[in-house]
This record gives structure tokens, sequence and C-alpha cells, in this order.
């Protein structure tokens, strides 16, 4: 594989180009909106409500220092990467599982299990928060970040499971055929054979939880009864007569910056693929 | 041979237990404890309910705003569905094939992820509102052929509709991405050297294969767009005149602004069943065709 | 293989890391535990009282600083209690909800616009025949969303606010141009405008709840200040908006004033986009509440600014300012420290703290003899109540179901989906609705 990407065909040159300016175009595009936050970020409310457009008069770190200081950002920052670390372990395990069951058991359950966890998705969250919680404090979950993540992994492992079960059905028997042939068991071979060939879309879940489970508001709060994760003292800035758009731009920018290193770390797994399997052996 | 089969299913029963676990506890119990309100006068802070039957059911389809609240998102859903597959789908396919900085681009595509969804609705705003009216002063444009993207009842929906695609298109486009790296490159090569363009490489190996994922990536987009909240909540408050309030929005305004805990749920019931239809036709669809596929 | 056992080791130690700071910073603290150790880390002042922690919840974001402030006051003179404020700002409705129904419900709280059911729901302290009621007026006390029918007071008001026009002085001045206090001299007003091609009315439409405020300040003058108790007899039967004309002039106002505004652009322009309008210059008047003093001023701190009310019959006796008592605080039932919470309330009617409250908070005092002037427009609204010129009653009597349909009716009767007899036909049958699913 690689040594046939560096055998550049004659004229792939120019295409790639082309592409390549195209992609730019489109980069250019999603970058737009990005970079009016940034700029927003670093101005004071007046400005804001002048202009949205115009760069800032001066350099104003201001709204940085203060959203620093005044939310207890820090406390929050560690509250969030322990929810969310925490959250992405457990549900990457247990989804992949599911998934790679759903996706070869041959059984009409299989397809009706599935479409018994998508169908969680339609419900809006708001219609099951009061029973949701009277159950965490049943079970004595509320107040503690592990009990946060046990019911994270609860609600958010069905978009996973679905992506593994795609996935997976993607991904030719032959191989696991071949184990079984030499005598390996089902959970065994999923450990030493499935489970590397699923890199790519457990990559990818891990982002996405990630991101759903970073940004996410209403649960923690409710579960844990105090700003301990970032989209609370983000929230701190937001309300409906008094919005600071100022502070919350600066809060988003410093509180986006955890989740893009994260991403730029994971990528080079999403993209590396199967590339090194023995697939196309 | 017949052992192991068992032994199969157990394994996948064992794998299953956790995942289905958690989902009962934390979703199915809570559910059922919900739909149970439904069917009574639950009020706000009233501790008490009384059963009233389908009187709540009867009321949410035979009202004229949540009739036209499940109209409004099935318009928005078929349009993101569509706008965000295609937009997902090309972006893939681009730095699947001859693009330099991949890396790079790959991030930039997936950015507007990382931003949660009330200051993405802001920037828009901002975009459709001030620095869309500098634009049209820059370049002379007459008022009359200006669009009011957030004002006009007729475009507003679909405004929001850009906007959330250009929050999800990047999600979308790491799962076709994905499913492009499970294609195997030979195939491509064979038909390389058979003449084929890259055109033609990807509409008859790549699509075909992918086909799998676009259904999974339009079921996905289909239950995220029916429970769409947060953009018409953050942009545009559900208005102008009612023309962006989406069935999870209203369903929000019953139950926690006007305070009528049951009939809100009865409201969701609706769409929860809908939904339910329209995912196993879906699904049932998909099925039938990987199994004439296979043979 | 070995790569994802890289993968994995990433997450561990992202995981690990995450445990060891979170183990010396701790995440969580469980709202009863950390005030608790604070308090007996504290000298030994307290050694006489068991220390209390009250729970204060409220919505307020504005106000953090200043309740800061009066804790720390309150704190030095009774050194066994500590107060914790929780602020609320985003989705406080669900939260508090949530609060309730598992049992963590706040000791002190702000209500809001659910007050009134959340008494019914009997979590809510009677405070009437409390002394230090007393100290709030008797106009604020009794307005219905603080004291119910039966003479129950389920919360204490503490400052008040008003829904007005703000009007460019500067613009009235420049065209010759008086305050209306009739019909007819608001037509004049908007004639003379249009003809010298200025904007009169700032719209902010595409935030729906601004349209509701420039409704409120008309419905409030025409409706209750004629009949103070309209809505009861709506809910009994006795009225209604299609027998009631002063709900057609209401409407038919709110529609001169979308069209006397930037009415092309009016669901394009966000609430602080119409501050704007107004701060720069581009439109004279402006139909919202007092807290749109702070973004006006933060644009503009130099406009010449001025507070009107607005004309809703020939007769100017009529054109009454709306004011209103707007935050209130509740104890909860249910809690174990209810000497302690009436304490702290009390403490609030104190003229000194009252006068901190309000002079930080730029609005009116609920506390008696206690008078504010945070800002030039602060005269024009005290002239108002010196005139006995103010209303106090609008929305807050009304069935909690039926705000979200009175807000929807605003903009379909703006945009032409609903003449004025449908509109009134259907607010009737949406309160009828909304008081019977409150019973």
């Amino acid at each position: 594989m690689h040594s046939k990407r560096f055998i550049a065909k004659p004229g792939a040159n120019r295409k790639g180009l082309g592409v390549t300016a195209l992609a730019f175009v489109f980069a250019a595009v999603f970058l737009f909106p990005i970079f009016i936050a940034v700029v927003n970020s670093l101005k004071d409310k007046g400005e804001i409500l002048r202009s949205a457009l115009a760069l800032p008069a001066r350099l104003n770190l201001e709204n940085y220092e203060l959203v620093l200081t005044k939310s207890g950002f820090l406390k929050a920052f560690f509250g969030s990467c322990f929810v969310t670390g925490g959250g992405i372990v457990l549900n990457l395990a247990v989804s992949s599982m599911a998934g790679y069951a759903l996706a070869r058991w041959k059984s009409r359950w299989s397809a009706f299990l599935t479409v018994f966890l998508l169908s969680s998705m339609f419900v809006p969250f708001h219609t099951i928060m009061i029973t949701l919680l009277k159950t965490a404090k049943a079970l004595g979950l509320t107040g503690k970040l592990w009990g946060l993540i046990l019911i994270y992994c609860g609600l958010q492992c069905p978009i996973p499971i679905f992506l593994v079960k795609g996935f997976v059905s993607t991904v030719p028997h032959e191989m696991e055929e071949a184990a079984r042939i030499d005598g390996c068991g089902t959970a065994r071979m999923f450990r030493s054979i499935v489970l590397p060939l699923l890199r790519p879309i457990l990559a990818t879940v891990a982002v996405l939880n990630t991101l759903w489970i970073w940004n996410d508001f209403l649960l923690p709060y409710l579960i844990l009864g105090k700003p301990s994760t970032i989209p609370l003292s983000q929230m701190y800035f937001y309300g409906q007569f008094n919005q600071q758009w100022h502070l919350i731009m600066a809060g988003f920018v410093i509180s986006t910056i955890p989740v893009v290193v994260f991403f730029l770390v994971m990528q080079k797994y999403i993209v590396q693929g199967i590339s090194s399997g023995a697939v196309k052996g | 041979m017949k052992s192991r089969t068992r032994e199969e299913t157990l394994t996948y029963l064992v794998f299953l237990v956790p995942a289905i676990a958690a989902f009962t506890l934390f979703f199915v119990i809570p559910f059922i404890q919900s739909v149970y309100l439904s069917f009574t006068d639950a009020y706000g802070y009233n501790q008490t309910q009384n059963w009233i039957g389908f009187a709540n059911y009867r009321e949410a389809l035979t009202n004229p705003n949540v009739l036209r609240s499940l109209r409004i998102t099935l318009q928005y859903t078929a349009f993101v569905a569509v706008l965000a597959n295609v937009v997902a789908l090309a972006l893939a396919l681009l730095l699947d094939d001859s693009a330099r900085c991949k890396k790079t681009l790959r991030a930039i595509f997936f950015l507007p992820n990382l931003m949660s969804m009330i200051i993405v609705a802001f920037v828009f705003v901002f975009l459709y509102g001030g620095v869309y009216r500098s634009f049209l002063t820059q370049w002379n444009i007459p008022e009359r052929l200006a669009v009011s993207w957030l004002g006009n009842e007729k475009i507003a929906l679909y405004s929001m509709g850009i906007a959330a695609t250009w929050q999800c298109a990047g999600y979308y486009m790491l799962i076709y991405i994905a499913g492009l790296q499970s294609i195997s490159p030979d195939l491509v090569e064979a038909a390389q050297i058979d003449g084929a363009s890259s055109l033609g490489v990807i509409l008859k190996i790549k699509l075909p294969l992918l086909s799998p994922v676009i259904v999974m990536n339009i079921i996905l987009l289909i239950t995220s767009g029916l429970k769409t909240f947060d953009f018409p909540m953050a942009m545009t408050s559900g208005g102008p005149a009612g023309a962006t309030t989406t069935i999870a929005l209203l369903i929000y305004n019953t139950g926690f602004r006007s305070n009528r805990t049951g009939y809100a749920t009865a409201q969701s019931v609706i769409l929860f069943l809908i939904v339910c239809a329209v995912t196993t036709a879906l699904y049932v669809l998909q099925s039938r065709k990987e199994k004439a596929d296979a043979q | 293989m070995k790569r994802s056992i890289a993968v994995l080791m990433t997450v561990l130690l992202l995981l690990s890391f995450a445990t060891a700071c979170s183990a010396q910073t701790p995440a969580v603290q469980t709202p009863t535990e950390a005030p608790v150790e604070q308090a007996t880390e504290a000298p030994a002042a307290s050694a006489e009282k068991e220390p209390v922690t009250l729970h204060l919840f409220h919505q307020k974001q504005e106000a953090q600083e200043t309740f800061a402030q009066i804790i720390e006051k309150f704190e030095t003179e009774y050194p066994y209690i500590t107060v914790e404020q929780e602020i609320v700002t985003n989705e406080p409705a669900a939260v508090l909800k949530a609060r309730l129904a598992t049992d963590e419900i706040p000791d002190i709280f702000q209500g809001a616009l659910d007050t009134m059911d959340i008494a019914k729901g009997g979590y809510l302290l009677d405070l009437s025949g409390e002394a230090f009621l007393s100290n709030i007026n008797d106009a604020a006390l009794s307005s219905s969303s603080f004291t119910d029918a039966d003479g129950h007071t389920w919360a204490m008001p503490i400052d008040g606010s008003c829904i007005c026009v703000f009007y460019n002085k500067d613009i009235f001045a420049q065209y010759g141009l008086a305050v209306p206090t009739t019909l007819s001299e608001f037509d004049n007003v908007l004639a003379t405008l249009k003809s010298n091609n200025v904007t009169a009315f700032a719209l902010g439409f595409k935030d729906a709840w601004t349209m509701k405020p420039a409704s409120l300040a008309l419905a409030s003058p025409a409706v209750y200040g004629k009949y103070p108790t309209w809505d009861a007899e709506k809910t009994a039967g006795a009225t209604s908006f299609a027998a009631t004309p002063e709900w057609t002039v209401v409407f038919e106002q709110l529609k001169k004033i979308y069209e006397n505004g930037n009415t092309k652009t009016a669901f394009d322009t966000d609430y602080n986009g119409a501050c704007a309008m107004l701060a720069q210059g581009e439109a004279a008047m402006m139909a919202n509440g007092l807290w749109a003093l702070e973004p006006i001023r933060s644009i503009n701190p130099d406009i010449n600014l001025g507070i009107m009310a607005l004309p809703v019959s020939e007769n100017p006796a009529d054109a009454k300012l709306h004011q209103f008592p707007d935050f209130g605080l509740s104890i909860s039932k249910t809690s174990k420290h209810i000497e302690e919470c009436k304490l702290f309330l009390e403490f609030l009617t104190r003229p000194e703290i009252a006068e901190l409250w309000s002079n930080s908070a730029k609005l009116f005092s609920a506390v008696k003899g206690v008078s504010v002037n945070f800002d030039p427009v602060a005269a024009d609204v005290n002239a108002y109540i010196d005139a006995g010129m103010v209303c106090t009653q609008a929305d807050r009597g009304w069935p909690t179901a039926f705000h979200a349909e009175y807000e929807a009716s605003l903009p379909a009767y703006l945009l032409g989906h609903a003449d004025i007899a449908a509109t009134m036909a259907a607010l009737d049958t949406a309160w009828d609705t909304a008081a019977n699913a409150a019973k």
C-alpha cells in the first residue's frame, strides 16, 4: 500500500492539485464561522454589539483571563476529563462487544435488538429526564462522577453499537472462519482478530463520544448537582436577557482546545484504517 | 457443529448483556415510567396525577400546532438528511482520492463538530444577519433582492438546515472515510487497469460498496433531524411565527414552559411511534437489499 | 494490534491523568459536604449554634456579585450560617423541576413564573404574616405573582422592573415632538417621524420573546388598568378576549408599532440588534423592559435616553406605565432550616441592603422607602410612580400554559396569518385549555 502510493502516475499529479484546490475552497467555507467566533472572543461586549464582523480594536485577552478565573474553569476541566475518559473507555468496551455480536449473530433477535436500541434515539432527552433522575437517585448514582459515566454508557451506547455493527458487516468473514478452523473460540477471536480490525471505527466512536460527553450540559448538571464539567462552567455566562457573548466565545475557544488536541491525536488511528491488516493479504 | 453454534450464540448473548443492561436501566425503565404519565393529567409541580386515558393523545392529534410542528420537522429532516449526506460523501470522496494535506483538511472539516450547538447557532445568526448585510452594502445589492435568511417564514427552516449541515457534515464524512477504507484497493486498481475514470470508479465501485454505510448515515441523520432541538431553540426560538418550531421544541415548551407534563409526554410518544415506523421500514428495506445482494 | 494497544494506552493515560488531578482537586462536592467542612474550620464564633448551610437557587446571573456581597454581610452577622448560591441560567425551569422531583429542593429559591404552580404542588412555605413582609411595598406584595387570591404569600418580592418605551430624546427634540399621551398624538408622532424618514421603532423580533413586552406595555394600561380582575372573570367565563374591545386596541396598536419600525428586517434583527439601532440613533423608540438599559448603554453610554408609557385611548389618564415586582424568593416547605431562611429574607428587606441590591441590579426596590437613581432614565420612571400613573398588572396572573400560546399569537397576527377576530377566538380557546390543565 505504502509503496504503491509513492509511485505517482503522470497526470495524477495535476489532477491531485485540482482536487486539493477544490478541497481548500471547501475548507475556507468551513473555517469562516470559526474565524468569526475567535475574532469575537477578543472583543468587549460593546464591540460585539456594534459589529460582529469587525476586527477587535486591540488584542484583548481580558475575556480569557476572566473566563479562567471566574468560572472555576480548572476544576471543571479535570471533572470533564474524568467523565469523558471514563465514559469513552466503558462505552467502547460495551458497544464494540454488542455491535460485533449483533452483526455476526444470525438470528431474528439481532435485527429486533438493533431496531430496539436505535428507537431510543427518537425520544427527546427531556421526555425521560425526570424519571431517569428518579432512577439514578434510587440507585444512589447522583452526585457521583462514576454514576454519570454509567448513565452515559446506557444512554449513549445505541449509536456506537449501530456504527460498530455496520462496520463489522462490511468486514469479510474469512479471517474469522480461518481462526475458527484453527480452533479459536469466539471470545479469543474477538480479542485478537476482530478488535484490531475495528480500530478505525472505534477511534471514530471515541471521537464522537468525546464530543457528546464533553459538550453535554443538562445531564451532568442534574446528576452532579454542581458545575463540575466544562459546559456547566461555560453556561455561567449565558442568560436570556444578558448574554455575555464575548465571554461565551472566549470560554468556547478555551474549552474546545482540549477536544481539538484529542481529535488530532486520534485522527491518526481513524485514518490508518486496516491498511496494515491482513485482509487484502 | 451444533455445539459450535450454541457456543457462538452463548458468546454473543454474553457480549450483549452489559449494553442491554445499562440501556434497560437508564433508558427503557425511565421511558416506560414517562409513557405512563402520558395517560394522566400530570401537571408541572403537582405531586399527584389522575388517569385520563387517551385524552392527551386526542388533543395532540387534533391540535393544529402539533400537526404543523410534525410537518415542519419532517421537512427539515428530509432537507438535512439529503444535503448533509451529499456534502459528507463529497468531502469523503475528495479526501479519499488524490488530494494533498489530507490530515489538515479532514481536521478542518471536522472542526465544526467540536463546537457546541449554541455557539454554532450564534455564529450563524451573525452570518445571516450582520455579516450578510455588510456584504449587501459592499456590493451595492438593492434591498429588494436581499434575502431574509432567518426572518422569512419560507426560508428560515432551510437556513437552519444549512447551519446544521455545516456542523454535522464532518461527522458523517468520518464515517464515510471509515467505510471507504474498508474497500479493497485491489478492486479499485483492477477497475483502473480496465480503464475506468475516477468518476467511473466512484460510481461503479465505491458507491455500491458504500451503500450499507449510506443507509446507516441516512438513518442517523433522520434520527438526529427528527429530534432537532438546540438549533431552533438557540437560533430562532421557533420563529418567525412558529415556522421553525420543531416537534422536539414544542414538546419542551409544552412540558417545561407550559408545565403540561402529561400532554408533552403524549406528544413525544407520538413522535417516537412515527420515527420507529420510519426506521423499521428503512431498516427492513436495507436488510432485504443485503439479502438480495448476497444471493 | 500494537497500535490498538497504543490507542487504549492513550485513553488510559488520559484517564489516569484525570483521576490523579481530580484526586488533588476534588471535582465533585456534594452540596452539603463542603460548606460544613468550611464551617467547622471557621473560628469558634459559631460555638453556640450548630452550623447551618442554606442553599440559594436563582437564575439572575447578573446579580451574582451583588448576592455574594450581601451574603458576606449576612454571614458576618450570623456566623453560624453559610449561604451557598447556585445560579442556573440555562433551562432553569427544567433544572428546578428535576430538583423538586428528586427531593433535592433548595432551601431558598426563585420560582419565577412557575411560583404559583410550585405552590400548588405543596412545595412552598406560606410567608403571610411574617413581620419582615411589612417592609415590602403593599402593591408589590399583593401582586398576583407573589400572593394568591386566598391571601397566601408564596414568595417575597425584592425588586421591581417596568415595561416601557425607550425613546431618543434628541430625536424627539429635533422634530419638536412631545411624549404622546393619546392615540391621536401617538399617530402624529409616527407621521412626523415617517415624513422625516426616521424609523420610529427598533424591532428585534428574531428573538420572539421581544414581541411580548411590546404587547404588555399596551395590555397593562389598556386592559388591566380598567379591569383589575379581568383574569378571574375570564377564567370564570364572565368575559373573553373577543368581548373586551381593549384587547383589540392592544393588537391594533402593536401592529402600528410593527408597521412603523424596521418592518422588513424586523424578524431578521435580534434583541441586541434592536438595542443597537436605538443606541446608535437609527430608530427613535423601542418597546421592551428596563433590562434593555444595560445593552443600550454598553453600546452608547452617552445616548440621551428617556422612558415613556404608551397611550391606549384618547384619555391621557390611561397612558400608564407598566411597573411590576420582578425578582422574588420563596422558602421550601421541607427545608430543615426554615428559621435561618427567614433570617435571610428579613436581611434582604433592610433598607441599606435593598439599596445595594437595586443600585447594582439597576432596578427599582420593592422595599418601602428605598428609592434609587441608578441612571438618568430612573427620573422618568419615578415621575410616573409619583403621579400614580403606574399599572402593576399584566401577564403574571395568566395560567402558565397560556403564555406560550399568547406568544405564538403575536407573530401570527403581525404577519397576517390571522385577523383580529381569529386571534381573539384562538386566545379564548387557549386560555380555557390552559386554565383547565392547571386545575
